[in-house]
């Protein structure tokens, strides 16, 4: 498959004022900083990837997401979207992507119902009737939106104007839709089926994605996790890759019919414990073991469940390090 | 009382720095005050140059020039955010982060809007009115300097009064603004904003002096260039205290309904 | 000039539909806007009816000629605010608002007219146009200096606007501001309402070519009553393209500048 999207070490810098005083002195005096908001940054897309981007406020992913757009221009390094240079070529390169900002600069128009906004976008893109149909029906459908996309927008909870917004990036047939931090302040429910409408998007469409968020549950089914920090690309692959590089565990949950006894809290690292319940961090190797086999099959223990560490968990311990030991690339 | 002053002297401060974020903004809207002034000055310059006499309706050039800076001053001080922070509070929402401070909604608007009207009183009103009243060598009395204060002090709170009631409609209608836009161009074209009213028929004129329009900018200025006598100006300050207690009663009775109905994510 | 004219233009009248939907969902705070915008042309109206009405008024212009300086010079301040409202325009700039015109597929500059321009104004423009016929019915004018004046109020006010586009990018990039733009318009809409003359060279060269709205409001009057000659109507109408174009292209490489906003 061919790349959709290549970043070649991208620099960026933003200047910024400092107040130096109180009200009164901030009146004349004021001090002038530069901050790099991306610092050589470097990666690829294939066609058809759901791609996330994390890291913590600031790191630079919107920042990196508008130079994808052509919104911001790099200082220096090269960009490419569908073979396009987003600075000199914007208007040929937004005609085959869609975006979607959240809440914060949304395209729905607010005193107008969402079909009104999309039969603009229709006459924007020029889409021809039949396809515009049945790109609505699909979308439509798959988003359960029957019954709001005729409401006016104001009057839509936040989950439903979320979900309008992703059918208008989505409805011109682009090749890439960016997301920046799509589901901030949604419902589960909406996030669920945002989460859904991109997967099937992807594989009936081949759309790319290219999705900037917090929320660990966005991200559980994207091919690929590109996490910066402080401008810098700290960790690009999946989130397999993720795991592998921090010693293994499996956390075990064991329920009990009466209180814990003390000699079940000595096979591991105790996360929680209550009086019938407790939480243990083990090496995998341990579940393998013929007497933890048997443990689990003591009367006294009436449900258990085994787990590999889930994202949450990754992403902090991958925080945890980049702020304790300045890492660098992984 | 120092204790319950604190938060005040807080939010104060606060809305204070916000002001002069914007510093260029606040010093060009100043200057740009006196630009509009300098259009009318320049127009009725050329019609009085072109006109058989040196003074028109008894009113010579230099008093007309000297009104119009004056009027410029005076707007300086009576232009209010009342009604967009009350619509923005009430409307969308934001009145949350108000209710949740230990002191009432009232002052909190209050101590919004003080900052900009104290900014451009000392660094705009003052100055200019100093400079026109020394340049043009009017020589007002201390009765009149204090009628002329009276004066600018009713108008201020007339505006800002009329601002609190249509802020308040806020919690009623869509969108308050252009029914406040119609009401301030009123204000603007009656207030003697673009010629003294004084070159208005008499006839109107006395009507309007009935009314809580020219208290806001005409008779301020009148007042202190001597273009009215101090009987006109002192009983266009009790029309205007009058008036006062009039939309005072209002603006309680609207907030007493308005307040039932808050809550922490508008009305 | 704009990267494909029709296309620009097919997006700018479907962006005014969808405006125009938008603001009359409102029914009776569009009336009221509607009938605001007409208080500019009013306040116009009652100031020469003032001035007319207690002196000889200004020299080489009489009471109706000015009326319909007054009518053009509102009708230019309605069509700048109905393109673009700069207050709006700047503070989309700065919350980050004008990312979602930089993802269609359509010259920014026509973007900035298809979100940011305030489509009651069309009251203003009326109440223009009205002053305007109103004055021209009492005075005598021939076709050929309407249709001179018409080419000249066009391409002036294409100028005017475009100035207002490339001054709050200015503002922008300096300032972070713009606040004052809208003070700025109506005090220049004012000052073009009466002639140019009373306020010296310097003021006619900044009404001519700083904020150049005497190009659609006092030369194309003068036009209008021939008080100026063809030769001075090319000149005029050459100035207004040339300067439309230094705008426009100003305005493009302006945009270079902008940061975006938010997180």
């Amino acid at each position: 498959m061919e790349d959709v999207i290549v970043v070649d070490n991208v620099v960026k810098r933003f200047k910024t004022y400092k107040s130096k005083g109180g009200a009164a002195k901030s009146l004349f005096n004021r001090e002038k900083t530069v901050v790099t908001a991306l610092d050589k940054v470097s990666f690829s897309v294939k066609q058809g990837e759901v791609v996330a981007m994390l890291g913590r406020n600031g790191s630079g992913k919107s920042t990196l997401l508008k130079m994808l757009i052509g919104i911001l221009h790099p200082e220096e390094g090269k960009i490419r979207v569908l073979g396009l240079d987003p600075t000199k070529d914007r208007i040929k390169l937004v005609q085959q992507v869609g975006i979607v900002f959240g809440s914060t600069h949304p395209q729905l128009w607010w005193d107008l119902p969402p079909i009104d906004t999309f039969n603009y976008i229709k006459g924007m893109y020029n889409i021809p009737d039949k396809q515009f149909e049945k790109r609505l029906k699909y979308f439509i459908d798959l988003l359960d939106l029957k019954k709001i996309h005729t409401r006016q927008t104001r009057q839509l909870s936040l989950g439903e104007r979320m979900k309008c917004e992703f059918v208008a990036a989505n409805i011109h047939s682009p090749k890439i839709v960016f997301m920046d931090e799509p589901t901030i302040g949604v419902d589960l429910p909406s996030r669920v089926a945002i989460s859904n409408a991109i997967l099937s998007a992807r594989k009936e469409l081949c759309t790319t994605y290219i999705i900037t968020t917090h929320v660990v549950e966005d991200i559980a089914n994207v091919d690929r996790i590109i996490l910066l920090d402080k401008g810098k690309k700290m960790f690009d692959g999946t989130q397999q890759s993720m795991s592998g590089l921090f010693k293994k565990t499996v956390t075990v949950e064991l329920y009990f019919a009466g209180k814990v006894e003390p000699k079940y809290l000595r096979f591991g690292k105790v996360l929680r414990k209550e009086d019938t319940y407790v939480k243990v961090k083990v090496n995998p190797s341990v579940i393998k073991q013929g007497w933890f086999i048997s443990m689990l099959h003591d009367k006294k223990i009436v449900n258990y469940k085994i787990a590999e560490p889930d994202l949450t968990f990754l992403l902090s311990q991958m925080y945890r390090s980049l702020d304790s030991s300045n890492r660098g690339k992984v | 009382m120092n204790e319950w002053l604190k938060p005040y002297g807080s939010l104060l401060k606060i809305n204070f720095k916000n002001t002069t974020v914007y510093r260029a903004d606040m010093a060009l809207s100043t200057v740009l005050t006196l630009v509009s002034s300098l259009v009318f000055i320049l127009v009725w310059s050329a019609v009085y140059y072109f006109s058989s006499s040196t003074a028109i309706n008894g009113v010579a050039l230099i008093t007309t020039i000297a009104y119009f800076l004056v009027i410029g001053a005076v707007d300086l001080v009576e232009m209010s955010s009342l009604v967009s922070n009350m619509q923005n509070d009430l409307q969308y929402g934001n009145i949350a982060t108000s209710l949740i401070r230990p002191m009432s909604y009232v002052s909190q608007l209050i101590m919004g809007i003080a900052p900009d009207m104290v900014i451009l009183f000392c660094f705009g009103t003052v100055p200019i009115i100093v400079l026109v009243v020394l340049l043009g060598n009017f020589a007002p009395s201390i009765v009149t300097v204090l009628l002329f204060i009276a004066a600018i002090l009713v108008g201020v709170s007339i505006f800002n009064l009329i601002g609190f009631i249509f802020g308040g409609l806020s919690a009623y209608l869509t969108n308050v603004w252009g029914v406040y836009s119609a009401v301030s161009w009123i204000f603007a074209i009656a207030g003697g904003g673009i010629a003294p009213l004084a070159f208005f028929p008499h006839a109107v004129t006395n009507a309007l002096l009935l009314t809580p329009i020219p208290i806001t900018a005409y008779v301020p200025a009148a007042t202190i260039l001597g273009m009215i006598p101090s009987s006109i100006a002192i009983q266009s300050i009790v029309v205007g205290l009058v008036w006062i207690v009039i939309l005072a009663l209002i603006a309680w009775f609207e907030w007493t309904k308005i307040s039932k109905k808050l809550n922490a994510v508008g009305v | 000039m704009f990267e494909d004219v029709t296309k620009n233009l097919r997006f700018f009248l479907l962006s005014l539909k969808y405006n125009w939907l938008s603001f009359l969902v409102y029914r009776t705070q569009a009336f009221v806007w509607m009938v605001v915008s007409t208080f500019s042309t009013l306040s116009g109206l009652i100031s020469i009816s003032v001035i007319y009405s207690i002196s000889g008024g200004l020299p080489g212009w009489s009471y109706f000629q000015m009326l319909a300086l007054v009518g053009m010079a509102n009708m230019v301040y309605s069509i700048i605010n109905f393109m673009i409202g700069p207050q709006t325009f700047v503070r989309a700039l700065r919350n980050g608002g004008f990312d979602q015109a930089l993802t269609k597929p359509y010259d920014p500059i026509i973007s900035i007219f298809a979100r940011y321009g305030t489509p009651y104004n069309i009251g203003g423009i009326i109440s223009g146009i009205g002053l305007l016929a109103y004055a021209l019915s009492n005075t005598a004018v021939n076709a050929l200096s309407i249709v001179s004046s018409i080419l000249l109020f066009g391409f002036g006010a294409a100028a005017v606007v475009m100035f207002l586009v490339m001054i709050s990018l200015v503002s922008y990039v300096l300032f972070r501001s713009g606040n004052y733009l809208q003070w700025i318009t109506a005090i220049t809409t004012s000052a073009s309402q009466y002639p140019l003359a009373i306020y010296g060279l310097a003021g006619t060269l900044l009404l001519t070519v700083g904020f150049p709205i005497g190009l659609a409001s006092f030369y194309p009057a003068e036009m209008l009553f021939l008080k100026i000659n063809y030769v001075y109507f090319l000149a005029i109408l050459v100035l207004s393209v040339v300067l439309f174009i230094i705008f426009y292209k100003t305005s493009k490489w302006l945009l270079k500048f902008y940061t975006s906003g938010g997180g």
